[in-house]
């Protein structure tokens, strides 16, 4: 059919599409939050917030966009599965966002904690990958590659644990630096959840085919 | 060989060859630009002098003075140029085609196989029809360039032909005798360019005389007026006036130079270095001083026209805009079939919409004629619109248009849809009246309630097609769902409340409901159309 028309599906493709370059920002603000935590480059700092306004810009786009497509012409039962499940993705997305730009916050009054630094970077990286993976799983349906990054959650939540109980032990015997401490206790927390919001949006791509 | 007929072979393949040329540029020029051409044209036409430039820049692009004017004259049928505006574009429509006899005189003759080539290579790589068009562009140049070369060595032995000399001698002497020939011939072959570039291969040759060549210029000039006043045989009453304008614009133009041949010839053979050039700048300044001449009364020449072409009261013809001539240009016939679904819209709106309503409230039966006469003026209009539009998507048209083509499509259906539904309304109210049974009052304020609000769709449908107004359009979508929420509330209120005397009236009042539920349905795809939703 010639591309010049639109048609209903071409119409869901297109927010699919959007989704897809959402997640690339988000990948972005994950990458510049999770590096900044330790090593201080303060430079990405505007970086984040304008990819951020970037996203939540996007995800109100979305919202917009499901409910005029819906208005336009009744979906069937399929499609109206995918276009709510987009708009619940788009959100998680978001939220990922608004995590990493705090993790950022909270990473700049952070001095150098060699002993946490190893663990939390590679737990980072997990939730990095899983969005990775999620955003791949998105674009191929590819619903496997969907509980693999279940599997990969199981992982950040053992990270997490260890992680809390060490900084808790270390503010028991620390108490000078609790108010660093506790920043790291956040950001490992928020690591923690932005993982959950991963799962959560992994868990939506087996609605998406249409 | 007869030499003779060694001549004939090679002027009138030459010939062929370059009017081919010709057909293939003034195609691609068309298809690469007509779209940009357009929007020039709106802004560029506020004053005669500005008119006159873009004319020139029109003629030239497409290559063509015919289809100039029926470019023109499309505008001015659409409203987008007034007939005054038109005439400074005609003036200037004459210099934009003497480019291509300049370009000839250029010598170009000689690189014409380049031409082709760099053409042909164009065409074989390109894969979007923009770099095509550019092919057809330098294919087409190439070809005139090859055609007139072929011509020129095909005249070069006449001038040792002692008949045709002396049968050239003796025009010479009786110059309107040629100005008459080169007219009956311009206006056969339907392109005043050829001709001049025969007169330039007679005139290098040296079969022929500056003076003689100058009046078959001025006989080619005027044999292109012959083909604007045919083809506008069948148009408006503005196509006509601007069709008139420019043939007396050309004729005066001749019957001034005419006397003065003379001088003109030795005024050519001052500033001219070969005999060649020199036509080709007799060509040209013979149209430069013409519209230096004529500028200053093109507002009166308008006015003129409008006495000379008087507005006889037209009783409304199904079609209005839309004209075969137009196909030429297919933008221009886009242009016009838009033009003409507007009206359709508006028929149906004014005289079938409305009239339901004054159905529906005081029993004026003389309405039920009015909507069915114009329902079949729809069906004609319908008919004439999806076979122009079937016409315009045989053209080589670019992407954009027949995207644009096939939009017209799905409204021309709707519209002709709605218009069906609403006779069908009208039957139905007819057959009541015959019965003498009457709806109640609680129905028909229902009813007319919700003949209302699909009213208000349709018209808001319609306002966003005409402004290609994606909010409008939206905008009406949005408002449907509460259309069929009325139509519910409707549908249950009479089997509820129904006391009802007769089935026949509820089987009645609920098909008249089915009508408006299926018109308000059409409206949301017009709407769909304008945003580019299938």
């Amino acid at each position: 059919m010639n591309n010049k028309f639109m048609t209903f599906i071409s119409e869901i493709q297109v927010i699919e599409k959007n989704l897809l370059e959402m997640g690339e920002l988000v990948q972005q603000e994950w990458l510049i939050a999770a590096t900044s935590v330790f090593s201080k480059t303060g430079k990405f700092v505007n970086d984040i917030y304008q990819l951020d306004q970037k996203v939540d810009k996007m995800d109100s786009n979305t919202e917009h966009s499901v409910l005029q497509l819906i208005m336009m012409q009744p979906p069937l039962p399929n499609e109206l599965e995918a276009l709510t499940a987009m708009l619940r993705m788009s959100r998680e997305l978001e939220r990922v966002g608004d995590y990493a730009v705090n993790i950022l916050e909270l990473g700049d009054g952070i001095s150098n904690r060699g002993s946490f630094q190893k663990e939390m970077t590679e737990m980072s990286d997990f939730v990095g990958r899983m969005i990775c993976d999620c955003m791949e799983a998105l674009e191929n349906k590819n619903l496997e590659s969907a509980s693999r990054i279940e599997r990969l959650d199981d992982t950040v939540d053992h990270f997490y644990e260890q992680l809390q109980r060490k900084i808790i032990r270390e503010m028991q015997r620390n108490s000078i630096s609790v108010a660093e401490l506790a920043n790291l206790y956040l950001i490992n927390r928020y690591m923690e959840r932005s993982a959950d919001h991963v799962v959560n949006f992994s868990r939506l791509v087996k609605k998406m085919i249409y | 060989m007869n030499i003779f007929l060694h001549t004939a072979m090679g002027m009138l393949g030459g010939l062929g060859i370059f009017l081919y040329g010709m057909y293939i540029a003034s195609e691609g020029l068309k298809k690469s630009s007509s779209k940009h051409l357009k929007e020039f044209l709106k802004k560029v036409t506020t004053n005669q002098l500005f008119g006159a430039f873009a004319g020139v820049v029109l003629a030239a692009v497409m290559q063509s003075s015919s289809a100039a004017t029926v470019m023109v004259v499309g505008f001015v049928n659409a409203g987008l140029m007034t007939l005054r505006q038109a005439m400074g574009v005609m003036l200037g429509t004459a210099i934009g085609t003497t480019i291509t006899v300049q370009l000839i005189a250029f010598k170009m003759t000689d690189y014409s196989l380049l031409f082709i080539a760099i053409g042909s290579f164009l065409f074989i790589i390109g894969s979007s029809t923009k770099v095509k068009s550019i092919a057809s562009i330098f294919l087409g140049f190439g070809f005139v360039f090859f055609g007139m070369g072929i011509i020129t060595d095909a005249m070069a032995p006449l001038q040792t032909n002692p008949e045709f000399m002396n049968a050239f001698v003796y025009l010479s002497d009786h110059l309107i005798l040629m100005v008459l020939a080169s007219l009956l011939f311009t206006a056969i072959i339907q392109n005043s360019a050829a001709t001049i570039a025969l007169a330039m291969s007679l005139g290098a040759s040296g079969t022929l005389q500056l003076e003689t060549a100058i009046a078959i210029v001025y006989g080619a000039n005027a044999g292109t007026v012959v083909t604007a006043l045919i083809s506008s045989i069948n148009t408006t009453k503005d196509a006509k006036r601007t069709a008139v304008a420019h043939a007396f614009f050309k004729l005066i133009g001749v019957l001034i130079f005419l006397p003065l041949t003379e001088y003109f010839a030795v005024f050519m053979e001052s500033i001219g270095s070969d005999i060649e050039r020199q036509i080709a700048n007799a060509h040209s300044i013979f149209n430069i001083v013409n519209l230096l001449i004529l500028l200053p009364f093109c507002n009166k020449f308008a006015d003129w026209m409008l006495k000379l072409i008087p507005e006889k009261k037209e009783t409304i013809k199904e079609v209005k805009y839309i004209d075969p001539e137009s196909l030429e240009v297919p933008t221009v016939a886009l242009m016009k079939t838009k033009k003409e679904l507007e009206r359709m819209a508006k028929i149906i709106d004014d005289n079938m919409f409305i009239g339901i309503d004054r159905l529906l409230r005081n029993k004026d039966s003389s309405k039920h004629d009015t909507i069915i006469k114009n329902e079949s003026k729809i069906d004609v209009l319908y008919k004439s619109i999806y076979h122009y539009l079937q016409k315009i998507t045989k053209k080589d048209i670019s992407d954009d248009e027949s995207v644009e083509s096939l939009k017209y499509l799905y409204i021309n259906s709707d519209l002709e849809e709605i218009a069906d539904s609403l006779q069908q309304i009208t039957y139905t109210l007819m057959k009541l009246d015959e019965r003498n049974i009457k709806l109640n009052d609680k129905e028909l304020s229902g009813i007319t309630n919700f003949y209302k609000e699909v009213r208000i769709n349709y018209i808001e449908a319609i306002k966003g097609f005409e402004g290609e107004d994606k909010e409008m359009a939206i905008k009406m979508i949005q408002q449907s769902p509460g259309v069929l929420r009325i139509e519910k509330k409707l549908r249950y209120e009479h089997f509820h409340n129904s006391d009802s005397e007769s089935s026949r009236l509820s089987s009645t009042y609920i098909r008249i409901i089915n009508e408006l539920l299926k018109i308000n349905q059409r409206t949301v795809s017009i709407s769909h159309t304008t945003i580019g939703l299938i």
